[in-house]
Protein backbone atom coordinates (compact mmCIF):
# COMPACT_ATOMS: atom_id res chain seq x y z
CA UNK A 1 0.00 0.00 0.00
CA UNK A 2 1.19 3.51 -0.67
CA UNK A 3 1.58 5.80 2.42
CA UNK A 4 -1.51 7.91 1.73
CA UNK A 5 -3.52 5.00 1.27
CA UNK A 6 -1.82 3.35 4.62
CA UNK A 7 -2.44 6.75 6.13
CA UNK A 8 -6.29 6.35 5.48
CA UNK A 9 -6.41 3.24 6.67
CA UNK A 10 -4.44 4.18 9.99
CA UNK A 11 -7.35 7.28 10.34
CA UNK A 12 -10.22 5.08 9.61
CA UNK A 13 -9.15 2.47 11.95
CA UNK A 14 -8.65 5.31 15.06
CA UNK A 15 -12.26 6.62 14.09
CA UNK A 16 -13.92 2.96 14.14
CA UNK A 17 -11.94 2.27 17.94
CA UNK A 18 -13.12 5.95 19.01
CA UNK A 19 -17.03 5.38 17.79
CA UNK A 20 -16.85 1.90 19.59
CA UNK A 21 -16.09 3.54 22.90
CA UNK A 22 -18.68 6.20 22.69
CA UNK A 23 -16.58 8.71 24.22
CA UNK A 24 -17.89 12.36 24.56
CA UNK A 25 -17.40 15.03 22.08
CA UNK A 26 -15.13 16.95 23.99
CA UNK A 27 -12.97 14.22 24.13
CA UNK A 28 -13.58 13.06 21.14
CA UNK A 29 -12.25 16.48 19.59
CA UNK A 30 -9.41 16.54 22.01
CA UNK A 31 -8.12 13.15 20.57
CA UNK A 32 -8.68 14.60 17.34
CA UNK A 33 -6.75 17.74 17.57
CA UNK A 34 -3.90 16.08 19.39
CA UNK A 35 -2.70 13.10 16.71
CA UNK A 36 -0.04 14.23 14.52
CA UNK A 37 -0.11 17.82 16.67
CA UNK A 38 4.06 17.13 17.45
CA UNK A 39 4.94 15.81 14.40
CA UNK A 40 7.52 18.12 12.85
CA UNK A 41 7.75 16.62 9.39
CA UNK A 42 4.21 16.50 7.17
CA UNK A 43 4.51 12.57 7.35
CA UNK A 44 1.85 11.36 9.37
CA UNK A 45 1.49 8.62 12.06
CA UNK A 46 4.99 8.32 12.57
CA UNK A 47 5.15 5.67 15.47
CA UNK A 48 2.00 3.42 13.34
CA UNK A 49 4.42 3.46 10.08
CA UNK A 50 7.69 2.26 12.24
CA UNK A 51 5.17 -0.63 13.21
CA UNK A 52 4.27 -1.05 10.01
CA UNK A 53 7.77 -1.64 8.50
CA UNK A 54 9.52 -3.31 11.02
CA UNK A 55 6.32 -5.90 10.38
CA UNK A 56 7.24 -5.39 6.44
CA UNK A 57 10.79 -6.37 7.42
CA UNK A 58 10.15 -9.45 9.04
CA UNK A 59 7.86 -10.25 5.36
CA UNK A 60 4.63 -9.71 7.25
CA UNK A 61 1.22 -8.11 5.94
CA UNK A 62 0.92 -4.24 6.75
CA UNK A 63 -2.69 -5.30 6.36
CA UNK A 64 -2.99 -7.04 9.32
CA UNK A 65 -0.54 -4.97 11.47
CA UNK A 66 -2.49 -2.11 11.21
CA UNK A 67 -4.36 -2.46 14.34
CA UNK A 68 -1.15 -3.00 16.46
CA UNK A 69 0.18 0.06 14.43
CA UNK A 70 -3.16 2.01 15.46
CA UNK A 71 -2.26 0.58 19.27
CA UNK A 72 1.24 1.92 19.12
CA UNK A 73 0.54 5.49 18.30
CA UNK A 74 -2.11 5.91 20.57
CA UNK A 75 0.36 4.60 23.01
CA UNK A 76 3.39 6.96 21.90
CA UNK A 77 0.95 9.37 22.02
CA UNK A 78 -0.30 9.63 25.55
CA UNK A 79 3.55 8.64 26.60
CA UNK A 80 4.10 12.31 24.74
CA UNK A 81 0.93 13.90 26.46
CA UNK A 82 2.54 12.18 30.22
CA UNK A 83 5.74 13.70 29.26
CA UNK A 84 5.67 17.15 28.40
CA UNK A 85 2.36 17.79 31.14
CA UNK A 86 5.88 16.61 33.38
CA UNK A 87 8.73 18.52 31.88
CA UNK A 88 6.33 21.63 31.34
CA UNK A 89 7.30 22.42 27.99
CA UNK A 90 5.86 22.48 24.43
CA UNK A 91 3.07 24.61 25.67
CA UNK A 92 1.70 25.53 22.39
CA UNK A 93 0.60 21.41 21.69
CA UNK A 94 -3.21 21.06 22.09
CA UNK A 95 -2.32 18.96 25.69
CA UNK A 96 -0.60 21.79 26.94
CA UNK A 97 -3.46 23.98 26.87
CA UNK A 98 -6.00 22.62 28.61
CA UNK A 99 -5.67 22.04 32.36
CA UNK A 100 -3.02 19.67 34.14
CA UNK A 101 -6.45 17.46 35.39
CA UNK A 102 -8.12 16.77 31.72
CA UNK A 103 -4.32 16.50 30.38
CA UNK A 104 -3.83 13.44 32.46
CA UNK A 105 -7.65 12.04 31.75
CA UNK A 106 -6.62 12.34 27.95
CA UNK A 107 -3.75 10.29 28.10
CA UNK A 108 -5.19 7.88 30.47
CA UNK A 109 -8.05 7.78 27.84
CA UNK A 110 -4.94 6.96 24.43
CA UNK A 111 -3.51 4.46 26.98
CA UNK A 112 -6.53 1.93 27.25
CA UNK A 113 -7.96 3.04 23.96
CA UNK A 114 -4.82 1.58 22.50
CA UNK A 115 -5.03 -2.05 24.60
CA UNK A 116 -8.65 -1.80 23.55
CA UNK A 117 -7.48 -1.51 20.06
CA UNK A 118 -5.25 -4.91 20.56
CA UNK A 119 -7.65 -7.07 22.26
CA UNK A 120 -10.74 -5.94 20.00
CA UNK A 121 -8.95 -6.29 16.54
CA UNK A 122 -6.69 -9.64 17.16
CA UNK A 123 -9.08 -11.18 19.65
CA UNK A 124 -8.85 -11.22 23.77
CA UNK A 125 -8.34 -15.22 23.68
CA UNK A 126 -4.96 -15.99 21.07
CA UNK A 127 -1.43 -16.01 21.79
CA UNK A 128 -0.87 -13.06 19.57
CA UNK A 129 -2.92 -10.51 21.81
CA UNK A 130 -1.31 -12.21 24.55
CA UNK A 131 2.21 -11.25 23.35
CA UNK A 132 1.06 -7.87 22.18
CA UNK A 133 0.12 -6.85 25.45
CA UNK A 134 2.58 -7.91 26.90
CA UNK A 135 4.97 -5.85 24.91
CA UNK A 136 2.61 -2.58 25.35
CA UNK A 137 2.52 -3.51 29.48
CA UNK A 138 6.45 -4.04 29.75
CA UNK A 139 6.55 -1.25 27.23
CA UNK A 140 4.70 1.08 29.88
CA UNK A 141 6.49 -0.34 32.76
CA UNK A 142 9.84 0.87 32.10
CA UNK A 143 9.62 4.30 30.19
CA UNK A 144 7.50 5.00 33.51
CA UNK A 145 10.56 3.37 35.70
CA UNK A 146 13.01 5.53 33.50
CA UNK A 147 10.38 8.90 33.96
CA UNK A 148 10.58 8.36 37.48
CA UNK A 149 14.07 7.90 37.33
CA UNK A 150 14.63 11.27 35.42
CA UNK A 151 12.98 13.58 37.84
CA UNK A 152 15.04 11.55 40.64
CA UNK A 153 17.97 12.61 38.61
CA UNK A 154 16.69 16.14 37.65
CA UNK A 155 16.69 17.29 41.60
CA UNK A 156 20.42 15.72 41.91
CA UNK A 157 23.69 18.17 41.29
CA UNK A 158 25.50 15.56 39.13
CA UNK A 159 24.93 12.33 37.58
CA UNK A 160 27.02 9.87 34.95
CA UNK A 161 27.39 9.40 31.85
CA UNK A 162 26.73 6.17 32.02
CA UNK A 163 23.16 7.05 34.26
CA UNK A 164 22.28 8.80 31.13
CA UNK A 165 22.54 6.59 28.34
CA UNK A 166 20.98 3.77 30.71
CA UNK A 167 17.95 6.43 31.54
CA UNK A 168 17.13 6.73 27.67
CA UNK A 169 16.86 3.31 26.75
CA UNK A 170 14.58 3.20 29.62
CA UNK A 171 12.46 6.34 28.27
CA UNK A 172 13.02 6.43 24.80
CA UNK A 173 14.42 3.67 23.84
CA UNK A 174 12.01 1.19 25.40
CA UNK A 175 8.82 3.16 23.09
CA UNK A 176 10.85 2.51 19.93
CA UNK A 177 12.14 -0.59 20.60
CA UNK A 178 8.55 -1.67 21.22
CA UNK A 179 7.29 -0.32 18.34
CA UNK A 180 9.62 -2.36 16.40
CA UNK A 181 8.89 -5.58 18.46
CA UNK A 182 4.74 -5.32 17.49
CA UNK A 183 5.83 -4.97 14.35
CA UNK A 184 8.04 -8.11 14.29
CA UNK A 185 5.74 -10.00 15.63
CA UNK A 186 2.57 -9.03 13.75
CA UNK A 187 5.10 -10.32 11.13
CA UNK A 188 5.25 -14.06 12.54
CA UNK A 189 8.99 -13.05 13.07
CA UNK A 190 11.13 -15.61 14.74
CA UNK A 191 12.56 -14.86 18.28
CA UNK A 192 15.84 -14.37 17.33
CA UNK A 193 14.58 -11.54 14.70
CA UNK A 194 12.24 -10.22 17.23
CA UNK A 195 15.43 -9.83 19.51
CA UNK A 196 17.22 -7.87 16.87
CA UNK A 197 14.44 -5.30 15.97
CA UNK A 198 14.68 -4.99 19.62
CA UNK A 199 17.91 -3.92 19.89
CA UNK A 200 17.65 -1.99 16.35
CA UNK A 201 15.17 0.07 18.14
CA UNK A 202 16.68 0.88 21.24
CA UNK A 203 19.82 2.22 19.27
CA UNK A 204 17.32 3.90 17.08
CA UNK A 205 15.58 5.64 19.90
CA UNK A 206 19.07 6.79 21.29
CA UNK A 207 20.06 8.33 18.42
CA UNK A 208 16.73 10.42 18.41
CA UNK A 209 17.29 11.03 22.00
CA UNK A 210 20.77 12.47 21.33
CA UNK A 211 19.56 14.80 18.22
CA UNK A 212 16.66 16.34 20.20
CA UNK A 213 18.84 16.98 23.67
CA UNK A 214 21.37 18.77 21.32
CA UNK A 215 18.46 20.86 19.69
CA UNK A 216 16.53 21.52 22.42
CA UNK A 217 19.44 22.81 24.93
CA UNK A 218 20.23 25.25 22.83
CA UNK A 219 16.33 26.25 22.37
CA UNK A 220 15.31 28.74 24.76
CA UNK A 221 12.18 29.85 23.46
CA UNK A 222 10.52 26.70 23.29
CA UNK A 223 12.47 24.70 26.00
CA UNK A 224 13.39 24.60 29.71
CA UNK A 225 15.88 22.16 29.66
CA UNK A 226 18.72 23.95 30.95
CA UNK A 227 16.51 26.12 33.13
CA UNK A 228 15.17 22.95 35.02
CA UNK A 229 18.14 21.37 35.25
CA UNK A 230 17.14 18.76 33.09
CA UNK A 231 19.93 15.91 32.64
CA UNK A 232 20.02 15.80 28.38
CA UNK A 233 23.24 14.97 27.10
CA UNK A 234 25.22 18.24 26.19
CA UNK A 235 24.31 19.27 29.92
CA UNK A 236 25.60 15.79 31.71
CA UNK A 237 28.87 16.17 29.24
CA UNK A 238 29.16 19.36 30.64
CA UNK A 239 29.20 17.89 34.09
CA UNK A 240 31.19 15.33 33.57
CA UNK A 241 34.00 17.05 32.02
CA UNK A 242 34.43 20.32 33.16
CA UNK A 243 37.27 21.55 35.33
CA UNK A 244 38.62 24.22 37.32
CA UNK A 245 37.41 27.55 35.66
CA UNK A 246 35.17 26.27 33.27
CA UNK A 247 33.37 24.36 35.81
CA UNK A 248 32.99 27.54 38.04
CA UNK A 249 31.52 29.43 34.53
CA UNK A 250 28.85 26.36 34.34
CA UNK A 251 27.75 26.35 37.70
CA UNK A 252 27.27 30.14 37.96
CA UNK A 253 25.61 30.02 34.35
CA UNK A 254 23.30 27.41 36.20
CA UNK A 255 22.59 29.75 39.47
CA UNK A 256 22.14 32.56 37.40
CA UNK A 257 19.80 32.13 34.68
CA UNK A 258 18.71 35.02 32.95
CA UNK A 259 21.50 36.29 29.91
CA UNK A 260 23.10 33.24 30.00
CA UNK A 261 22.32 32.22 26.03
CA UNK A 262 25.27 33.63 24.52
CA UNK A 263 27.98 32.45 26.98
CA UNK A 264 26.09 28.93 27.19
CA UNK A 265 26.16 28.15 23.43
CA UNK A 266 29.91 29.43 23.62
CA UNK A 267 30.68 26.64 26.11
CA UNK A 268 28.39 23.95 24.24
CA UNK A 269 30.87 24.10 21.46
CA UNK A 270 33.94 25.06 22.73
CA UNK A 271 34.09 22.27 25.58
CA UNK A 272 33.20 19.98 23.11
CA UNK A 273 29.44 19.20 23.84
CA UNK A 274 27.59 19.42 20.26
CA UNK A 275 30.97 17.15 19.48
CA UNK A 276 30.17 14.44 21.93
CA UNK A 277 26.61 14.41 20.73
CA UNK A 278 27.56 13.99 17.34
CA UNK A 279 29.76 11.44 18.09
CA UNK A 280 27.89 9.30 20.08
CA UNK A 281 24.70 9.56 17.59
CA UNK A 282 26.52 8.50 14.86
CA UNK A 283 28.15 5.39 17.02
CA UNK A 284 24.58 4.60 17.60
CA UNK A 285 23.81 5.50 14.34
CA UNK A 286 26.70 2.47 12.84
CA UNK A 287 25.57 -0.12 15.35
CA UNK A 288 21.63 0.30 14.72
CA UNK A 289 22.71 -0.12 10.82
CA UNK A 290 24.91 -2.77 11.28
CA UNK A 291 21.90 -4.67 13.36
CA UNK A 292 19.68 -3.99 10.32
CA UNK A 293 22.01 -5.55 7.62
CA UNK A 294 22.36 -8.42 10.31
CA UNK A 295 19.06 -9.51 9.57
CA UNK A 296 18.36 -12.59 7.59
CA UNK A 297 15.95 -11.31 4.78
CA UNK A 298 16.33 -9.58 1.64
CA UNK A 299 17.55 -6.39 1.22
CA UNK A 300 14.75 -5.35 -0.55
CA UNK A 301 12.28 -6.21 2.81
CA UNK A 302 14.50 -4.46 4.99
CA UNK A 303 15.09 -1.73 2.59
CA UNK A 304 12.98 1.00 4.66
CA UNK A 305 14.80 0.20 8.03
CA UNK A 306 17.98 0.94 6.13
CA UNK A 307 16.66 4.27 5.10
CA UNK A 308 15.72 5.29 8.78
CA UNK A 309 19.76 5.25 9.81
CA UNK A 310 21.83 5.58 7.03
CA UNK A 311 23.32 8.84 6.14
CA UNK B 1 31.01 0.64 25.20
CA UNK B 2 32.89 3.37 27.75
CA UNK B 3 30.62 6.90 27.69
CA UNK B 4 33.31 8.49 30.05
CA UNK B 5 36.33 7.87 28.01
CA UNK B 6 34.57 8.36 24.50
CA UNK B 7 33.98 12.17 26.69
CA UNK B 8 37.34 12.31 27.61
CA UNK B 9 38.50 12.04 23.92
CA UNK B 10 36.27 14.45 22.69
CA UNK B 11 36.91 16.90 25.63
CA UNK B 12 40.53 16.37 24.50
CA UNK B 13 40.13 16.58 20.62
CA UNK B 14 38.10 19.86 20.35
CA UNK B 15 41.15 21.38 22.76
CA UNK B 16 43.83 20.27 20.58
CA UNK B 17 42.36 19.13 16.82
CA UNK B 18 46.08 18.94 15.82
CA UNK B 19 47.36 16.25 18.20
CA UNK B 20 44.05 14.55 17.04
CA UNK B 21 44.90 14.35 13.60
CA UNK B 22 48.68 13.29 14.44
CA UNK B 23 46.95 9.94 16.71
CA UNK B 24 48.63 11.38 19.56
CA UNK B 25 45.76 11.34 22.14
CA UNK B 26 46.56 12.03 25.80
CA UNK B 27 48.86 10.78 28.61
CA UNK B 28 46.35 8.30 29.67
CA UNK B 29 46.10 4.78 27.78
CA UNK B 30 43.51 5.14 24.67
CA UNK B 31 40.46 3.17 26.18
CA UNK B 32 37.96 4.10 23.09
CA UNK B 33 37.46 1.30 19.98
CA UNK B 34 39.48 2.32 16.38
CA UNK B 35 35.95 2.45 15.13
CA UNK B 36 35.05 4.92 17.93
CA UNK B 37 38.17 6.65 17.18
CA UNK B 38 37.60 7.19 14.01
CA UNK B 39 34.19 8.42 14.55
CA UNK B 40 35.61 11.00 16.81
CA UNK B 41 38.48 12.35 14.59
CA UNK B 42 35.60 12.97 11.70
CA UNK B 43 33.07 14.93 13.71
CA UNK B 44 35.86 16.98 15.48
CA UNK B 45 37.37 17.89 12.73
CA UNK B 46 34.08 18.41 10.45
CA UNK B 47 32.56 21.02 13.25
CA UNK B 48 36.42 22.81 13.23
CA UNK B 49 35.71 23.33 9.64
CA UNK B 50 31.86 23.85 9.92
CA UNK B 51 33.13 27.21 12.38
CA UNK B 52 29.29 28.92 13.47
CA UNK B 53 27.86 27.63 16.37
CA UNK B 54 24.33 27.21 15.29
CA UNK B 55 24.90 25.19 12.03
CA UNK B 56 27.12 22.52 13.87
CA UNK B 57 24.84 22.55 16.66
CA UNK B 58 22.07 20.34 14.88
CA UNK B 59 21.75 16.63 13.84
CA UNK B 60 19.19 17.00 10.54
CA UNK B 61 16.24 15.03 11.05
CA UNK B 62 16.24 11.71 9.13
CA UNK B 63 12.77 9.92 7.63
CA UNK B 64 11.53 9.22 11.42
CA UNK B 65 11.94 12.41 13.94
Amino acid sequence: MIRDAIDQAILGGIKDNLSRNQLSPEMLQMINSSLNADNKNVELFKWAHLVLMSCECVGGSSDTAIPGAIAMELAALAADIYDDIQDQDNDDLPWRQIPVANAINLAICLSMLSINTVTKSYGEDNELCRELCQIVSDMWITASDGQFQEFLYDAKEEITLDQYFELVEHKSGSLVSSACKIGATLGGASLLMIGQLEKFGIDFGLMNQIRNDLSDFLNFQKKNDFVLNKKTLPYVYLLNTLEGENAECFRKLRDNKENMHEQLKQLVVNEGAVSYCKVMYEIFRQKALAIIYDIPVSLNQKEKMIKLVEE
Amino acid sequence: MNYGNIAKLVHEAVKDPQRLLSGKTNSFPKKVSDNEYSIIQNTVLKNQAAGDVMAIGIIPEGLWA
